[in-house]
C-alpha cells in the first residue's frame, strides 16, 4: 500500500482545479481554495492512494504558499497554453517545487488544448528546463484529453521511486 | 625510534601552531553558516535523543529534569482543571436520572461516589485517531469507533495538516514557537498531539476527557520510540506502518464500549419531565373520570324521570363526551325521545343511538313493569291503593277507588298496554264518606260563619266524585216551640244549604233537600239539645 502527496502548481486560472475535478475520487470543497489557499483531493490507482494538493494559482501579487509543497511525492506544473506568460512562469514554478522537494518527479501539464493558440510551444523546450521533468502533456480538462494519462504516469513514477 | 620522537614532537608543534586558527575558523564558520550547520546537526540530535531514550531512560529524564519539571507542573494544572471542569459540570446536572444511577451503582460496587465520578471521567468519547506524518499529511495509521465513523480519513488528515501549516506559518511569523493544538467544530474538536515527525488527530465528540488525553499522550509516547526512524524516512509506503502494533496501540484507545456508554448516558431531556408528565396525566385522568361520572349520572337520571321512557330498560355508556343508548325500546317514538333528551344536556357532544325496537309485548318483565309505574300514578293521583298481582298473560286488580270513573279510566289505561290481555277486576268501588252536619242558631236558617267552613269542604270533596248520585240535604229543628214552626225551619234550614251548594260550590250531583219533622236521632241527642238544630248532608240511599 502507498500513499503519497502530489501539489498541483501554476499560476492563477491555468485550469489545475477543472483537471483534478476530471480525474479524482473524492474532493473538498473548492470554498478551501480561496480561504487557506488549498483545497484536498482523494484519488485511488491500484493499491496507492494520491493526495492531491490544489493550491491557489500564483498571481503578481500573491506568490505560491511554499508550506504547502513540503512532502509532496511529485509534482504537476500547470500552465494555460493560450497565455504566454503561464507557460513562461513554468520555469520559476520548476525552481520553486525544488527548493522544497529537490528530488521530486515533475509532469508539465500544458492545458486548454481544446482552444486554439496563436503562438506555438516548443515541448522539448520545456522539457529541457529540468531534469526532474519525467513527461510533458498538452491536456485539456474539457475533453478530458491526455488528463488520466498525465496522473498515471506521475504515478507509475512515483511507486517506482517509492518501491526503491 | 628517534625518528618517532621527532614526528611526535612536529606534529604536537603543528597542533599547537594551527589549534587557534583552527578554533578562529570553527567559530568564524559557525557565525556565518548557523542555519546549515542547524540544519546538518539536527536529525542526528534526533536520532542520538531517541537512542540514548531507548538505552538509558531515566538519564534522559534526570537531564531534561529542570525543563519537564515546569512542562509536567503545568500538566498537572493543566489536568486539575480539566478534571475539575468535567467534576462541576457533572454537579451541575443535579438530580438527574445518570446521578440516582451513579448512587446506587457506588453503593453496589461499595466504592465512594466520587472514585465513581472520576472513574467515569475517565470514559473517552473519541470517534477517530488518526497518526499522520507531519510533512506530507499522509496517514500512517488510524483507528476509529464502529459506532460513529469518520468519512475519508486521507481527506481529513491532509485537510488538517493544510490547516495546521496555515496557521503555523502564521504563527511563525509572529516568532511563537507554537503548535495549533485544537479544532472545534459543532459538538465535535480535533485535538492535535504533536510529536517531531508526526502527530496525532484526535476527533472527539465533545471535548476530549483529560484521562483520555493522558492516555493517548503515553501511546504517542511509545510509538514515536518504537517507530520513531520508520516515520522520518517514510516516503509514501504504508507497509512497515501496517504491521498490528501501531494499530493495536492506536485501538487500545478507542474502547467501542466507552463511546456506547457515553451515548447511552445522554438521556433525553423528556425522561427528566416524564415524573411531572406522569403527575398532570394521572390528574387529568381522575378529572376526566369524575366529570363523565357526573355526566353519565346526568344522563340516566333525565331517562329515568321522562316518563314515556322510564319503564325502559336503557344503558347509557360515556366515552369522549359521547353517549352511546343501548337497550330496547317498543318504538321509533321511544327511540327518539331517549336520543333528544339525552342530546339536551350539556356537554353531551353527540349521541349514538344504538337502542333497539323490538315488540317487547310478549316481555313479562316489561309488561309488568310497565303495570307497576302506570299504578304508581294512578294511585297517586287518586289517592287510592290498588295493588297487582301479574300472572302472564292475566292481570288481577285488587283494592278500592271512590268511583266508577276513576275505576274505569284506570282499566282503559291498563288495556292501552302492550300485551295486557286479561284483567280480573277486583277493585271495589267504595264511595267517599261525606256525611256533614252544619248547625244553626235557634229560630235561624242561616248558614254561620263557623260553619261555612264545612260546607266549602265538603263542596270540594263532592267534585272529586261522581255526578251520577244523589245527595240528600235533611233539615232538623229541635222540639221547642210549635211544630209548624219548626216544619218551617226545618225545610228553611235544608234549603238554604242546597241553595248554597247549588248555585254558590256548584256541585254537579243532583241534590234532594227536605224537612224532616223529627229530631236527627242518628246523632243520638236529647230532644232539647241544640244540636238538633241541624242539616245533615249524606249520599241518598
Amino acid at each position: 500500500m502507498f500513499a503519497y502527496k502530489v501539489v498541483m502548481v501554476g499560476d492563477f486560472a491555468t485550469g489545475k482545479t477543472s483537471l483534478i475535478k476530471r480525474f479524482v475520487d473524492n474532493s473538498f470543497s473548492e470554498e478551501y481554495l480561496s480561504s487557506i489557499g488549498v483545497s484536498i483531493s482523494k484519488k485511488v490507482l491500484g493499491n496507492s492512494t494520491m493526495m492531491l494538493w490544489d493550491i491557489e494559482g500564483r498571481t503578481e501579487f500573491k506568490p505560491i504558499f511554499k508550506q504547502y509543497l513540503n512532502g509532496a511525492k511529485g509534482f504537476i506544473i500547470v500552465a494555460d497554453l493560450t497565455r504566454k506568460n503561464t507557460i513562461e512562469s513554468i520555469q520559476e514554478h520548476i525552481k520553486t517545487s525544488l527548493s522544497v522537494v529537490s528530488d521530486a518527479p515533475i509532469c508539465i501539464a500544458l492545458n486548454k488544448s481544446d482552444i486554439k493558440s496563436d503562438f506555438s510551444v516548443n515541448i522539448e523546450q520545456i522539457k529541457g528546463l529540468s531534469a526532474n521533468i519525467i513527461s510533458v502533456f498538452k491536456t485539456s480538462a474539457l475533453s478530458g484529453d491526455a488528463v488520466e494519462d498525465l496522473f498515471k504516469q506521475l504515478n507509475a513514477k512515483i511507486i517506482k521511486e517509492i518501491a526503491c | 625510534m628517534a625518528k618517532d620522537d621527532k614526528t611526535l614532537k612536529d606534529d604536537e608543534a603543528l597542533l599547537e601552531a594551527i589549534s587557534p586558527i583552527v578554533n578562529e575558523l570553527i567559530d568564524r564558520n559557525y557565525i556565518n553558516s548557523k542555519d546549515k550547520i542547524a540544519a546538518q546537526i539536527a536529525p542526528l540530535i534526533g536520532s542520538a535523543i531517541r537512542v540514548q531514550i531507548k538505552s538509558q531512560k531515566d538519564e534522559v529524564v534526570d537531564a531534561l529534569y529542570p525543563v519537564m519539571g515546569n512542562m509536567i507542573s503545568r500538566y498537572v494544572a493543566k489536568t486539575f482543571q480539566e478534571m475539575l471542569e468535567s467534576i462541576n459540570k457533572q454537579i451541575q446536572e443535579g438530580l438527574s436520572f445518570r446521578v440516582i444511577k451513579r448512587k446506587i451503582q457506588a453503593k453496589i460496587r461499595g466504592v465512594s461516589e466520587t472514585e465513581l465520578l472520576l472513574s467515569q471521567n475517565a470514559n473517552s468519547n473519541i470517534r477517530a485517531l488518526l497518526l499522520i506524518h507531519k510533512e506530507s499529511g499522509i496517514v500512517l495509521a488510524h483507528a476509529q469507533n464502529p459506532l460513529a465513523p469518520i468519512n475519508e480519513p486521507e481527506m481529513l488528515a491532509s485537510m488538517m495538516s493544510a490547516i495546521k501549516s496555515f496557521i503555523n506559518d502564521w504563527i511563525e511569523k509572529n516568532q511563537e514557537h507554537k503548535e495549533l493544538g485544537e479544532i472545534e467544530f459543532g459538538g465535535n474538536k480535533i485535538t492535535i498531539e504533536d510529536a517531531g515527525y508526526s502527530y496525532f488527530a484526535i476527533i472527539t465528540d465533545g471535548p476530549l476527557y483529560a484521562n483520555s488525553h493522558k492516555k493517548i499522550r503515553k501511546v504517542l509516547e511509545s510509538i514515536v520510540v518504537e517507530h520513531g526512524d520508520s516515520i522520518r524516512e517514510f516516503h509514501g509506503d504504508l507497509s512497515s506502518f501496517s504491521n498490528m502494533t501501531i494499530y493495536k496501540k492506536i485501538s487500545y484507545l478507542l474502547k467501542s464500549e466507552s463511546l456506547k456508554q457515553e451515548s447511552s448516558k445522554k438521556i433525553h431531556p423528556f425522561l427528566f419531565l416524564l415524573p411531572l408528565i406522569l403527575v398532570f396525566f394521572i390528574a387529568w385522568s381522575w378529572y376526566e373520570a369524575n366529570k363523565d361520572a357526573k355526566l353519565l349520572t346526568e344522563v340516566k337520571q333525565k331517562l329515568y324521570t321522562t316518563p314515556q321512557i322510564t319503564s325502559y330498560r336503557i344503558d347509557a355508556l360515556l366515552d369522549s363526551n359521547i353517549i352511546s343508548l343501548r337497550g330496547e325500546v317498543p318504538s321509533k317514538f321511544h327511540k327518539d325521545l331517549a336520543e333528544s333528551k339525552v342530546s339536551e344536556i350539556l356537554g353531551v357532544h353527540g349521541v349514538k343511538n344504538e337502542l333497539i325496537i323490538i315488540n317487547i309485548a310478549d316481555d313479562p318483565m316489561q309488561i309488568s313493569s310497565n303495570i307497576s309505574y302506570l299504578l304508581q300514578g294512578f294511585n297517586l293521583s287518586y289517592n287510592s291503593n290498588i295493588s297487582y298481582t301479574y300472572n302472564y298473560p292475566k292481570v288481577e286488580l285488587k283494592g278500592r277507588v271512590s268511583s266508577e270513573s276513576s275505576k274505569a279510566k284506570l282499566l282503559a289505561s291498563l288495556k292501552k298496554i302492550d300485551g295486557v290481555k286479561e284483567i280480573k277486576d277486583e277493585i271495589e268501588v267504595v264511595l267517599e264518606d261525606i256525611k256533614t252536619t252544619i248547625y244553626f242558631d235557634k229560630a235561624s236558617s242561616e248558614i254561620k260563619d263557623s260553619e261555612m267552613d264545612k260546607l266549602i269542604e265538603l263542596a270540594s270533596l263532592l267534585k272529586t266524585q261522581e255526578s251520577k248520585f244523589f245527595i240528600a240535604i235533611d233539615g232538623y229543628s229541635d222540639s221547642s216551640g210549635s211544630s209548624e214552626m219548626n216544619k218551617k225551619l226545618a225545610i228553611s234550614r235544608a234549603k238554604e244549604v242546597e241553595h248554597f251548594l247549588k248555585n254558590r260550590a256548584l256541585v254537579s250531583q243532583t241534590l234532594k233537600a227536605q224537612g224532616r219533622d223529627e229530631l236527627p236521632l242518628e246523632l243520638g241527642i236529647d230532644k232539647d239539645s241544640q244540636e238538633a238544630r241541624c242539616v245533615i248532608i249524606s249520599w241518598k240511599k
